[in-house]
């Protein structure tokens, strides 16, 4: 329980530090992004399928691509935090269903 | 049973695989452009919530009609799946009241799709409180499966009502949006994979509960046993 | 089985009347909302969407104070296991479903007129006003009756009663209203089909409560 809170007490200063740098505006973007973006973007612009609307303003693009990144990371870091729990008690509960049938009485675990 | 939580272990690659794919592979919608990528999350949440309440249920007349299985509990079982329905269904109504602030500028319209979700939210509290004030109470399975059967039953008096009262409520003219925005086969492809890896997930958190109350169940034999 | 019945309900009946809690809890409840809302009002008259909201607000919570009241004195006082071994659960929830359907026919006849003496409602159409009250009236009794038995087993402790009803009643609440509104606003736009709607609510819901009321008050 105490790692479980743990865990999520770290997702959650995770995604306040991201949400925190995306909330100001005029703040350069950190080093990392600025690596992931361009390659990042790539990708994206690979999958622009023909059936698509082309948003007009291609100046705004690059912009809300990287904000769409930053969501997207924020959205993985929940996740993980939340995969990382239910491993974490899928481990547990399997290690007692295994020493299970050999209890006598209430042994302790 | 061992082939099926291997499968589920599956979840690890399909929820990422779905983040990824809303954010980054399926196409922003015309209108809304980005702020649509919430489809690919709402739709699945909302469809995982209804999915929950029917299973609680389905489990519940199990339970009255008497059918025993392993090691019983049905009762316990449909407590488990109404718990992650209760939880999907706020989350429901959060992703969708959030989208509805961004298509249509309001967060709550009470058309027909978000009343139901309203009514099965008010169900599940009414269901909990019930649980909770029979704590003690042997017949707490029980009166409980009752009652969510009964408040089951009663859903689809509500959904036929509905648009009957339709016209005189507020005209919503954009209440099948959702269903106009044009899907492409990306988007589609996306949407089927988040109902998959959602419904994974709530397949996982069923299962790993109900192996919880197993184990819990033994526990109290061996104690018995022992005293 | 129809012995067994008269004599629940008789003896409910005499019990019931002996003191008058469950009745007096209501009207009281009815009154002094109805007058609080009179008083709020300051003899302005609300639109007949407000004043039929008002009217199936009181009717509503009137109800459940004194609904359950049937169930949890059988608990309080310890005869519900004597209940239990003499007569069948089926003409046990017989004789409570009528039982409830009588009182709620006295609290609907008290409580609405006195609604619209205080805040001067004018009915137009006087059919379907009356037809709407007794159909939302009746499905109220009707679905509550398994719901006060669990309440009962629940200790019938505080408001619960009323979270586990509004979900199951709020269709019943939802159509009601709308109907009394339209009848207190025009006269001839009646909408029968909402009155067979609650109606035909009120039976399916008396038949699962019948089917599933042995596995609530049996061991």
């Amino acid at each position: 329980m105490k790692r479980a809170i743990k865990i999520i007490t770290l997702c959650a200063l995770i995604t306040f530090t991201i949400f925190w740098q995306t909330m100001s505006p005029g703040r350069p973007s950190r080093s990392c992004c600025t690596i992931a973006v361009p390659g990042l973007s790539v990708f994206a612009q690979e999958t622009v399928t023909p059936s698509q609307v082309a948003l007009p303003d291609m100046g705004r693009t690059a912009e809300s691509s990287t904000v769409l990144y930053q969501v997207m990371a924020v959205v993985l870091v929940i996740w993980l935090g939340l995969g990382l729990f239910l491993f974490l008690i899928d481990r547990r509960i399997t290690r007692l269903e295994q020493s299970m049938p050999d209890k006598q009485g209430n042994g302790s675990k | 049973m061992k082939a099926v939580r291997i499968f589920l272990k599956i979840i690890y690659v399909a929820m990422p695989l779905t983040i990824v794919m809303a954010f980054l592979w399926a196409p922003p919608a015309a209108l809304l452009g980005d702020a649509s990528r919430i489809l690919y999350f709402h739709v699945p949440i909302a469809w995982v919530s209804f999915l929950a309440f029917v299973v609680s249920g389905i489990l519940s007349i199990l339970h009255l009609s008497g059918v025993k299985k392993q090691n019983g509990g049905l009762d316990e079982k449909a407590y488990h799946s109404a718990a992650i329905g209760f939880t999907f269904t706020i989350m429901t109504v959060i992703t969708g009241s959030i989208w509805a602030r961004i298509s249509w500028g309001t967060f709550w319209n009470w058309d027909p799709r978000e009343t139901s979700i309203v009514i099965i939210l008010l169900i599940y509290i009414a269901y909990f409180s019930l649980q909770g004030a029979l704590t003690d109470n042997e017949k707490r399975g029980r009166i409980g499966s009752t009652y969510l059967i009964l408040a089951m039953v009663t859903l689809p008096f509500f959904v036929f009502l509905v648009p009957r009262l339709y016209p005189s409520l507020h005209p919503d003219p954009i209440i099948n949006a959702d269903k106009k925005i044009y899907l492409d086969d990306h988007m589609k492809l996306t949407l089927i994979v988040g109902i998959l890896s959602f419904s994974i997930l709530y397949c996982y958190l069923f299962d790993l509960m109900n192996r919880i109350l197993v184990i819990r169940k033994k526990i109290e034999e061996y104690r018995e046993t022992s005293n | 089985m129809v012995r067994d019945i008269i004599r629940n309900l008789r003896k409910d009946f005499r019990v019931e009347f002996r003191s008058r809690f469950a009745l007096n809890v209501s009207i009281a409840f009815a009154v002094i909302t109805t007058t609080a809302l009179s008083l709020a009002a300051g003899g302005v008259p609300f639109s007949p969407r407000v004043q039929s909201m008002l009217l199936w607000l009181i009717i509503f919570f009137s109800a459940m104070n004194g609904l359950s009241h049937i169930f949890v004195r059988e608990e309080d006082q310890g005869t519900s296991l004597f209940l239990r071994i003499t007569a069948s659960a089926d003409s046990i929830f017989a004789s409570k479903l009528i039982y409830n359907l009588a009182f709620m026919a006295i609290v609907l006849c008290v409580v609405t007129p006195l609604f619209m003496f205080f805040m001067q409602v004018t009915v137009r159409d006087a059919v379907y006003f009356a037809g709407s009250v007794a159909g939302g009236g009746l499905s109220i009794a009707a679905s509550t009756t398994i719901m006060a038995a669990m309440v009962a087993k629940a200790g019938g402790k505080g408001s619960l009663f009323t979270i586990i009803s509004f979900p199951v009643l709020l269709p019943v609440l939802w159509l009601s209203i709308l109907s009394t509104a339209s009848s207190i606003e025009s006269a001839g736009h009646a909408d029968y089909g909402t009155l067979i709607f609650l109606l035909a609510f009120s039976g399916f819901i008396t038949a699962i409560s019948f089917l599933l009321f042995r596995y609530v008050w049996q061991d």
